[in-house]
């Protein structure tokens, strides 16, 4: 697994059907190996009040009652719209959930790695985790910020607050690997979402409501 | 009167309560400050004239200024953005506000105040423009509604170019150059007068299906009482300049929409309201005024977009009724009519669609049916990254041109793409800023 430089990076672009990252606003976006993302202008911040714990087993439970998954999932988080100019405070020990302002589409044959930007990185904010991209997504990235810091750290739409490298993937079956890939056609993401932490998992999860 | 007067005096301090409970939404703009200050201030000129009120009659007028003020307040209530697509609200203010002006004391074309909410139903797109100023000192309020449910389906938004003339249209400021350079070409023929288009309705050559609607009304409507007692030909005036207006602001754009959200509410496309026109009269008179305008322009046969917009062309003329019936306006009415429209508009950029080159599409729909938000924005021959300009008019267009010619793809997956374009555009506009 080879990591794309500066050049191969926008060899990809330029071909079409290929890699997308769009749009990139200014040339000092474009790293040695990388490129700088945005911030989006939508921001979900988990609600103290909306949910008691984050238990999949409780979502499992509650999958078979439309309403109260449904209320549980849209209680979870406060969304905001964050237009251009406009700012969220992130407060220490907090999670936000935010899209970047780029559309991306990673070709089936790269990974994408999102990870924060050493910068703001030492300001406290932080990616939560290093995200990694599977070939074949397209839509904005969620970047799952957290303040590690002590402060409060204003976050404007626009800002460059994290960075995107790119590997080869081998394959050993190129079409069986393309067949499971085009089943993804039109779905796509177009905003953060909540994930689905029991899905797959059902056998190692409590179907008995707690006491 | 004493009564009335307390009880009035009342409601001003429960409407100054409920202002300020108004502050703890987040309507996320500038907009909430200057909606607060604007109402504050319109509360305490009407507390004064309440308590000041020496009669009855007088007494009765500033109850009905406050109870308007009390719908506003809770019209706005609901106006927190998250209800609205915030990008093309972004861009529709700004035609709006350079379209929108009067002379105050703060100056000359003073923009509308504009507020914008989200209402239920499917055809709530409306703009209610504030009838008079209560002062000079105060500006007009814009208040802009959109249907909730279709918060992302910017496609339909343009609709709004139509709301957005019946604002101009009670505009003090246009109101003389609208008479005398559109209405005059609007009222001939078949339009001339009440009598007029009541005989055309009556016409022996009318078609069956329209007959069997006249049919289907009450029986005392005949011809000679149909605009006294059941229809309004002055309303019916406004929704068809208003349908001009939307054209030429929006572009192919409001034809498209126009015909969707017309013909998904009348079916049948038959008949006519109080306060409207035949809905097939108005889908004829815009797809010729489209043509009269060179919106139906096309690149030449070897232009790798010449098969998408013939298609979407094609498929706008499938709402066309043939009937000669249905075309009350010849094209030389129209051609007058447009192009005094256009003179004005002119005058108050950018409220003028701007016909986009057939490079720009050729760039924009190939993105779109890529499953990318169509932007200006491109890696360049020398591998740099390459940003543009992009009217949103031109990102709509191009919405509708992929939603005509790619049938496969999902109508919400178009427009939500379209929307993110939007936004998209929207920032790189900010980066090409000096």
């Amino acid at each position: 697994m080879a990591a794309l430089s500066r050049s191969s990076i926008l060899a990809r672009l330029k071909l079409a059907d290929n890699l997308v990252i769009s749009p990139i606003l200014a040339d000092s976006q474009l790293g040695d190996s990388s490129i700088d993302l945005r911030m989006g202008t939508v921001a979900l911040v988990a609600r103290a009040g909306g949910q008691p714990t984050v238990d999949p087993a409780i979502q499992l439970r509650t999958n078979n009652d439309a309403h109260a998954s449904t209320e549980r999932r849209e209680q979870k988080h406060e969304r905001f719209d964050v237009p251009f100019g406009h700012s969220f405070l992130l407060h220490p020990g907090s999670l936000l959930l935010v899209p970047t302002l780029e559309w991306v589409k990673i070709p089936a044959d790269l990974q994408g790695v999102v990870t924060a930007r050493s910068s703001w990185a030492r300001e406290g904010l932080n990616i939560a985790t290093a995200t990694i991209i599977n070939p074949g997504y397209q839509g904005i990235v969620t970047l799952e910020l957290a303040n590690f810091g002590e402060i409060p750290i204003k976050l404007y739409p626009g800002l460059r607050i994290a960075q995107i490298a790119f590997y080869e993937l081998r394959s050993d079956d190129p079409a069986a690997d393309k067949s499971h890939l085009d089943r993804s056609q039109f779905k796509m993401s177009f905003e953060p979402q909540a994930g689905k932490i029991a899905d797959g998992d059902e056998k190692f999860l409590s179907n008995q409501a707690p006491p | 009167m004493a009564i009335a007067q307390e009880f009035l005096l009342q409601e001003c301090e429960n409407l100054r309560d409920l202002l300020n409970k108004t502050l703890r939404y987040e309507y996320g703009s500038a907009d909430s400050r200057i909606f607060y200050d604007e109402c504050s201030e319109r509360l305490a000129s009407l507390e004064a004239a309440i308590g000041a009120a020496a009669d009855p009659a007088a007494l009765g007028q500033e109850g009905n200024h406050l109870n308007q003020l009390a719908n506003l307040i809770c019209r706005l209530e609901r106006s927190s953005i998250s209800e609205h697509s915030w990008p093309f609200v972004h861009e529709f203010k700004r035609i709006a506000s350079a379209i929108c002006t009067e002379d105050t004391l703060a100056g000359p074309n003073t923009p509308n105040q504009i507020y914008v909410l989200a209402d239920g139903g499917l055809d709530t797109y409306r703009i209610h423009p504030e009838d008079r100023r209560p002062a000079y000192t105060q500006k007009r309020l814009l208040t802009i509604v959109f249907p909730k449910s279709l918060k992302h389906f910017v496609l339909l938004h343009s609709i709004l170019g139509h709301e957005l003339g019946h604002a101009i249209w009670r505009c003090s400021k246009h109101k003389r150059d609208m008479r005398d350079q559109v209405e005059k070409h609007i009222k001939e023929g078949v339009f001339a007068s009440p009598d007029e288009t009541a005989a055309h309705i009556y016409s022996p050559t009318a078609p069956l299906n329209e007959k069997g609607f006249l049919g289907a009304c009450p029986a005392s409507m005949k011809q000679d009482n149909l605009f006294l007692n059941y229809a309004n030909w002055e309303a019916w005036f406004e929704e068809i300049l208003c349908d001009l207006v939307g054209l030429v602001i929006f572009g192919p754009s409001f034809v498209a929409s126009e015909c969707e959200l017309l013909t998904s509410m009348n079916p049948a496309m038959t008949g006519f309201g109080p306060g409207h026109p035949p809905t097939a009269w108005r889908l004829n008179y815009l797809l010729d005024s489209a043509k009269i305008l060179g919106y139906d322009a096309r690149p030449p046969d070897t232009h790798p977009l010449r098969a998408d917009i013939d298609a979407f062309w094609a498929h706008l003329e499938t709402f066309r009724s043939t009937d000669p019936w249905y075309s009350i306006f010849t094209d030389e009415q129209l051609r007058r009519a447009l192009g005094g429209m256009k003179n004005l508009f002119n005058r108050y950029p950018p409220t003028e669609y701007p016909v986009p080159t057939f490079e720009r599409l050729e760039h924009l729909v190939p993105m779109l049916k890529r499953q990318i938000p169509p932007v200006g924005f491109r890696i360049a021959n020398d591998g740099s990254p390459k940003c543009e300009n992009v009217d949103f008019r031109h990102i709509l267009f191009s919405g509708w041109i992929t939603k005509a010619s790619q049938p496969a793809m999902p109508v919400d997956i178009i427009n939500k793409l379209c929307e993110q374009a939007i936004m998209q555009q929207i920032a790189i506009n900010i980066s090409l800023s000096p």
